[in-house]
């Protein structure tokens, strides 16, 4: 098995010693073929009581190894090495105690293996080193002896879990508080046996959030891939290395700030067991509005520039990128932060890109700015935005960002791509994908070729994607691999149409309090109205039915002024589609489906979005109508093939006027409802006396 | 107030909210539960904008209202308990605003705006603060003579006045206060005395008007015994002396 090597955010530069010895380790001649070994550098970190960090420079977990934790001192220096001492042995102290929470570790009321403090002080003699806690090595010959030491073999799930912990994956499993095994009901069970499954996200993407790289960074995923999370141990993860760093998390949809706080001070408490420093990490909305802090708000602030809300911009083509270009270029925002961080990149403007490059620390190619883009999500292109279009030229005409340019040397990436999704069932995100592509209805987009329905992590069964060729492709579990075993009776997706609108609420709400009475909590449950307009009416009628059963909702939209927390313990969450992005739930059911607008691409892409916000059941209701039969019709062929994807593959050119046309007349329509607006203000018309003018005509 | 009552009083609000058209959610038909980090943001910050907003994010409140003020009620026991409204600082009591924000809520029903547009033009709105928070206390364990009187009203943020009442009053009886006094176009439209003299004293005025209503509910509510007769004397808060109530004080 290979030697896994983790370069972490905590690696201190220049040390030729430890990178010498890593090379050691890694070449694979210290460890047998055959042994589960993890390198990583830099890792772990932790606080003690008064708030000091201590880290380990290399520290190796093998299977059959136990878990080693070497500090380099190359003092030649007794007191010097012995603090370095004490400080590793800090770390190991605190990284027992937090294997130690968890039962599977141990026996006897013990750890089964020994987590071991080493110290390596190559120019001391070891023979003034008497502190029978720490082991001492004074040359590399010692240090591998040490490093080899076997103790206990742990299994599969121990090792897991032992990575989990050091990685900080555990802190996510905390979120649900359970109930006793026994008395859980076989609907809240499953349940908790996906939460584990979802939160001991696979290391390879805890890896992600774990590597650290000079430079800017990009990590390219579907919806539900973990890119939030990863962000978010970034930023914790910075904020214990150095507390004093500036750190900024950005998102675009405003109810994201709440998930975004709470993961990273589940992160933070983790390791330094004390909640983050809110004045040096700020979670921030892009733009801000003069009550709610944003990053272009601030840097206005900061610049002593006047902060344009959108109100003082909306008449233009594109409000957002059009103030951050001005910011720019009544000259550039003045540098602030050390990390920055950008979820959602992909609904961002390439000006906003521009603007977080100059708010970042460091030459254009050591900046810190790591942004997350989900290619899929906003639009079904998998054209990215590259690097050199989002931050634009600098002057001497050279791309600002360069993620080639800007790797490190001895670095594998800095353009990471996560294929697996643990969000969705598998099933969820077929059936969102051959909704959202229109497959089996009126296809409105489609990937171009073989190479893409890869990359958002199928397998091409059949096909070679040429027009009018049939072309088969398959999720494997692999990609997929959040497998909730529901109960037999509780069907995992339900489609059902309604005489009326109170009818479909009644269902929705039988539903509902099915979840509910089957252990599931109000805040695991998300309702989301794929009909904007009649969110309002939807979302009053099912508050008062549930609170006659005595469930409180939280109506998202009932708050147009701040960044509402997602989800209140104890509440159901009422949100639209947009408000709904980024965030998730155990459950969730879908109204308004007979309002589904099936010929348009950003039509299917609001059912993708309201799809994908499930881990668990996903339940859809509509009026029963001709849309909301074709809908029907479309996901009862879907789930049909899932795991495959059937289609006929579209004429790209053809497909794309067609959607641009419906676009464009889209945009017309908008204008011209502005336009009488406008007009009957002017005139002081009434919406009657417009109508007759139009009759007449 | 037992919180069999309490409870059913905020039923009975919340249905005449309906009735009147400005009825937009009600989050708890009973009182209100505690929210730490809504009681952390009352303690921490003197900004009205803040507390309000609070509030209405964590959708910690009864009954709101179309204008997105609130009411909390909130019963600790059968001598203890508060009622409050939160006026929305930058709609209630502006009829300008009120129509602005309708402008902007109709562009939106119409595609003209998307909602997230329309959330930022109306967050952009001035937060002016038109009408002041009420809140009403009524407590026995606070209870001090003439420094803390057992039912009384604080208005505004100062939270150091307290404007003593001679009433208990129920959150119904509030409730329709808060409607009368802030939400007059609302309350005439119901009231008896927007009739012609005559037509004042018909049966069937006297029978569904809300002036009637709100008096019975002031009645229902009873007369507070934790106010002294030195306060009693001096400035208060009371309704006169009716035949439903011949011990009533004043």
């Amino acid at each position: 098995m290979a030697i896994n090597f983790i370069p972490t955010i905590g690696q201190k530069d220049g040390s030729a010693v430890l990178t010498d010895l890593t090379k050691v380790l890694r070449d694979g001649s210290v460890y047998p073929q055959e042994a589960d070994i993890i390198i990583y550098t830099g890792w772990p970190q932790v606080k003690d009581y008064d708030g000091r960090t201590h880290s380990s420079d290399l520290t190796a977990f093998g299977t059959d190894y136990g878990i080693k934790l070497v500090k380099i001192s190359l003092s030649s220096n007794f007191s010097e090495v012995r603090r370095d001492a004490q400080s590793i042995l800090q770390a190991a102290a605190t990284t027992d105690a937090l294997l130690s929470k968890s039962l599977k570790l141990k026996r006897r009321r013990k750890l089964i293996f020994d987590v071991v403090p080493i110290i390596y002080a190559p120019n001391l003699d070891g023979g003034h080193f008497k502190d029978e806690e720490v082991e001492f090595a004074s040359n590399e010959a010692e240090l591998i002896r040490l490093l080899k030491r076997t103790d206990e073999s742990l299994t599969t799930e121990q090792r897991d879990e032992v990575q989990a912990i050091i990685e900080g994956a555990k802190a996510l499993g905390q979120i649900t508080e359970v109930d006793d095994d026994e008395t859980l009901q076989p609907i809240a069970r499953a349940y908790r046996n996906l939460e584990a499954i979802i939160y001991n996200f696979d290391a390879s993407q805890r890896s992600v959030a774990l590597t650290a790289i000079k430079g800017p960074q990009r990590i390219r995923g579907l919806a539900g891939t973990g890119k939030t999370v990863i962000l978010a141990m970034k930023a914790a993860l910075a904020h214990i290395e150095n507390p004093n760093a500036k750190i900024l998390i950005t998102y675009y949809t405003r109810s994201l700030r709440d998930i975004i706080e709470r993961l990273i001070t589940r992160f933070h408490r983790h390791f330094a067991e004390v909640d983050p420093n809110w004045e040096n990490v700020h979670v921030r909305h892009g733009w801000g509005r003069a009550n709610v802090p944003g990053v272009y708000r601030d840097a206005c602030i900061r610049d002593g520039i006047a902060f344009k809300s959108f109100g003082d911009v909306k008449h233009m083509r594109d409000p957002f990128g059009t103030v951050c270009s001005e910011l720019i270029k009544n000259g550039p925002p003045s540098a602030y932060y050390d990390v920055i961080l950008v979820d959602e990149g992909q609904d961002f403007p390439d000006s906003f890109y521009q603007m977080c490059f100059f708010l970042a620390k460091g030459t254009r190619d050591e900046k810190q700015i790591i942004w997350a883009y989900d290619e899929l999500q906003n639009i079904f292109d998998v054209k990215v935005r590259e690097p050199e279009q989002l931050f634009g030229k600098d002057d001497d005409g050279v791309p600002r960002i360069s993620l080639t340019r800007s790797l490190p040397l001895g670095t594998d990436t800095n353009d990471f791509v996560l294929q697996r999704a643990y969000r969705n069932q598998r099933d969820i995100l077929v059936l969102a994908h051959s909704i959202g592509f229109g497959v089996y209805g009126q296809p409105v987009q489609m990937l171009e070729n073989a190479k893409h329905w890869e990359d958002v992590g199928y397998d091409v069964v059949s096909g070679d994607f040429t027009t009018g060729s049939l072309n088969i492709v398959e999720r494997p579990m692999v990609n997929s691999p959040s497998a909730l075993a529901t109960p037999k009776d509780v069907r995992l997706i339900d489609i059902r149409g309604a005489t009326d609108m109170s009818n479909e609420v009644e269902l929705a709400s039988r539903e509902i309090r099915q979840f509910i009475e089957g252990g599931i909590q109000p805040h695991e449950i998300l309702v989301i109205s794929l009909d904007d307009k009649s969110a309002r009416g939807y979302f009053s009628a099912l508050s008062t039915s549930m609170l006659e059963f005595g469930v409180p909702c939280n109506n998202i939209i009932n708050d147009p002024y701040s960044e509402p927390p997602f989800r209140i313990d104890g509440k159901i969450t009422l949100s639209t589609v947009f408000r709904a992005k980024g965030n998730e739930a155990a459950v969730v059911i879908i109204l308004g489906a007979d309002a589904a607008v099936l010929q348009t691409r950003t039509g299917r892409n609001k059912i993708f979005v309201a799809f994908t916000r499930t881990k668990g059941w996903l339940r859809v209701f509509g009026v029963e109508n001709r849309t909301f039969t074709a809908l029907c019709s479309e996901v009862r062929i879907a789930l049909s093939k899932s795991p495959r994807i059937e289609f006929n593959m579209p004429d790209m050119t053809n497909l794309s006027t067609i959607q641009r046309g419906l676009e464009d007349k889209h945009a017309r329509i908008v204008e011209a409802k502005r336009r009488v607006e406008r007009m009957k203000s002017e005139l002081g018309l009434t919406d009657d006396e417009i109508a007759d003018l139009l009759e007449e005509d | 107030m037992k919180l069999s009552e309490f409870n059913s009083s905020i039923r009975t609000l919340s249905s005449f909210f309906a009735e009147v058209g400005l009825w937009k959610a009600t989050v708890y038909m009973t009182s209100l539960p505690r929210s730490e980090i809504f009681n952390k943001t009352c303690l921490t910050s003197v900004n009205y904008v803040e507390i309000y907003e609070a509030g209405l994010s964590l959708s910690h409140y009864n009954i709101l209202l179309h204008d997105y003020a609130y009411f909390q009620f909130s019963h600790t026991s059968e001598t203890e308990y508060a009622l409050a409204y939160y006026p929305n600082p930058r709609l209630s009591g502006c009829t300008e605003a009120v129509h602005e924000f309708r402008d902007l809520e109709k562009e939106r029903d119409n595609g003209i705006l998307s909602a997230e547009e329309f959330d930022e033009l109306v967050a952009c709105m001035p937060a002016r603060g038109y009408v002041p928070r009420i809140r009403f206390e009524y407590s026995a364990k606070q209870y001090r003579p003439v420094r803390h009187p057992g039912a009384h009203f604080h208005i505004g943020m100062s939270g150091e006045d307290r404007w003593c009442s001679g009433r208990k009053l129920s959150p119904r009886s509030f409730g329709m206060l808060m409607a009368k006094f802030y939400y007059p176009e609302a309350w005439w439209s119901g009231s008896r005395f927007s009739l012609s003299p005559e037509e004042q004293e018909t049966v069937a005025a006297l029978s569904t008007c809300f002036d009637e209503r709100l008096l019975n509910s002031i009645k229902n509510d009873g007369v507070s015994q934790l106010l002294t007769d030195y306060e009693k004397m001096g400035f208060h808060l009371s309704a006169l002396l009716g035949q439903s109530e011949p011990n009533m004080t004043f």
